[in-house]
């Protein structure tokens, strides 16, 4: 089977020759390109190329476009910070914003530059790779503001001014809707969108179900492929109820704190289940110890065709040994009995 | 007040901060406040508050940062009025500290921070704040500057976290691991129990209604008592 196959095997709970399975080395690939990250972040053809290498040793099913929300942040004018080892981040929100949202820049989807490299990376990408699925990270409308305004400033703005939230929130939607279709006609697969504002460790559940889940509905309508719902690194298994009926929702990464078992029940049969390696601290660990726990979820999700390997999280650090990541893919080989590559 | 009443008070207070009215909880401390005071609210109605939100906060079965972040707002209000009644009837009052807080280098989300120092403003801590995206060595100098017994850090991200370490080595490199403590904290602490010790920190909570009692424990361990 391809990977295309696999993965489409899997969103159908259809059988597979073994399971697909994903790793996050959007940051990692820098490592094979001799590129500083500032470089490796602004030029698609060296981000490509770390890509396609990482492919070449871990043999993943999905390939991923620069996690790099921050770069969605950069465009509606939000200040960016480089890092030797990390990718760029949110230094500062744009300070107009809260002013007034005639002050707020609004991105032209074939015009920026932060978008223009999305875009462009994800094109090559899809050039280089064939029919190899490609998963592209975006933010709904309901996060996007964070990015926006900052997480405190959405915080309050959501709680406290929700005329202010409501006319922002026509803003994002609108970019999300024009924004996800184009990575949709650029060659993506999926889009996989973390949901911090709707997640009720972060909000109150009024807010979700008043604001949030009528936002998200309405935008995800309009969006012409299917969507991952992302955990951002704490449990989403409360939330899960409001999110699974959303339109073009097909699957969710879950975290490490996320029982796989209980997401499914939450989720029933028909729902992508995508997860559950803990990404940042792979560094730390030994390869043996990484197939065992390999092994483990396998063997717990065994009878779950709907179920994808994955390592969720954040980006596997620049600085984790190659053994261990490769150790993932070895622990699922060894399992499905496939020759080792 | 009658304990029935009080109660009831207590009960009403908490659903509207969980409900997230933030007006309805402040004017529901304000009715108190009425007969009695702002000062005596703090007893009767905040800290009964404080308790038992805290006691879910941090566990991630009941309450949510938005919900943590209006019982803030409120708690600011209020803090703001018994300032007031203070001037007004010209009562002093001793503070503990000064504590000296702000975000790790590179780290700019403020909001767990603002969180922390409206609890330890309420709790009658001395605050200096420094603010977003501080360098290690300033912490030290500041705390130093200031005969401060506590810094207090905070960083949402691993990576950012991991600079707290320069904090703990400057801290120790002036021979002042006796004299101050490093309390920090932040969403990645929550997720990583241990990072704490890691980073070299003497302690981190799983929200910010616990940090005054951590800080207490500090001040208590520096005396010897």
């Amino acid at each position: 089977m391809t990977s295309l196959e696999r993965v489409l095997a899997s969103v159908t709970g259809e059988n597979f020759d073994r399971r697909p399975f994903s790793l996050m080395t959007s940051l990692y690939g820098a490592n094979f390109t001799g590129s500083n990250l500032e470089h490796y972040y602004t030029n698609p053809d060296l981000y490509v190329s770390g890509q396609i290498a990482a492919f070449e040793i871990f043999n993943q099913d999905v390939l991923l476009n620069p996690f790099l929300l921050s770069y969605l942040g950069a465009a509606f004018g939000g200040a960016i910070r480089n890092y030797d080892k990390q990718p760029p981040l949110m230094y500062k929100p744009n300070p107009n914003v809260l002013e007034g949202l005639d002050l707020l820049e609004k991105p032209d989807i074939n015009g920026n530059k932060y978008l223009d490299y999305l875009s462009n990376t994800l094109i090559l990408l899809r050039e280089k790779t064939g029919d190899t699925p490609i998963a592209v990270t975006n933010l709904s409308p309901i996060d996007l503001p964070a990015i926006i305004l900052g997480i405190e400033g959405w915080l309050e703005t959501l709680i406290f001014k929700p005329q202010y939230a409501a006319e922002l929130l026509e803003v994002t939607t609108e970019f999300f809707i024009q924004w996800s279709n184009k990575n949709f006609r650029d060659g993506a697969t999926f889009i996989v969108l973390p949901l911090p504002f709707c997640n009720l460790r972060i909000i109150t559940p009024k807010l979700l179900k008043e604001v949030a889940i009528p936002v998200l509905t309405k935008a995800f309508k309009q969006v012409n492929g299917p969507i991952v719902l992302h955990h951002v690194g704490t449990s989403l298994i409360g939330s899960l109820d409001s999110l699974k009926n959303l339109p073009n929702v097909v699957g969710f990464y879950v975290g490490k704190e996320d029982q796989l078992h209980s997401c499914r029940e939450k989720l029933g049969s028909k729902k992508l289940i995508v997860g559950n390696i803990d990404g940042p601290s792979l560094y730390r660990r030994k390869p043996e110890e990484v197939k065992r726990h390999v092994h483990a979820i396998l063997d717990k999700m065994k009878d779950d065709n709907s179920y994808l390997l994955a390592t969720s999280a954040a980006d596997i650090e620049l600085d984790t040994p190659l053994e261990n990541i490769r150790a993932v893919k070895e622990g699922l080989f060894e399992f499905y009995g496939v020759a080792n590559g | 007040m009658e304990d029935e009443l009080l109660a009831k008070l207590r009960k009403n207070l908490l659903e509207a901060i969980l409900e997230g009215e933030k007006d309805r909880a402040c004017s529901i401390i304000a009715q108190y406040a009425k007969e009695y005071s702002y000062t005596d609210s703090l007893q009767a109605l905040i800290e009964p508050c404080l308790e038992d939100f805290g006691n879910d906060w941090g566990n991630g079965e009941r309450v949510s940062l938005g919900q943590g972040y209006i019982l803030s707002k409120v708690v600011e209000d209020t803090y703001n009025h018994i300032v007031e009644e203070r001037k007004r009837n010209n009562v002093t009052h001793n503070l503990k500290g000064p504590v000296v807080i702000g975000n790790i280098l590179d780290d700019c989300h403020s909001l767990g921070r603002k969180l922390v120092i409206t609890f330890l403003k309420l709790d009658g801590w001395e605050v200096i704040d420094l603010g977003d995206d501080i360098p290690p060595k300033d912490f030290v100098d500041v705390a130093v500057e200031h005969n401060a017994p506590i810094i207090a850090i905070s960083a949402m991200m691993l990576k950012n976290a991991l600079n707290i370490k320069l904090v703990r080595e400057e801290i120790n490199r002036r021979g002042l691991k006796d004299k101050i403590r490093l309390a920090v904290g932040g969403a990645i602490f929550t997720q990583r129990r241990n990072l704490y010790k890691e980073v070299g920190g003497d302690g981190s909570t799983m929200n910010a209604i616990q940090v005054p009692e951590m800080l207490d424990r500090f001040m208590k361990e520096l005396k010897g008592d």
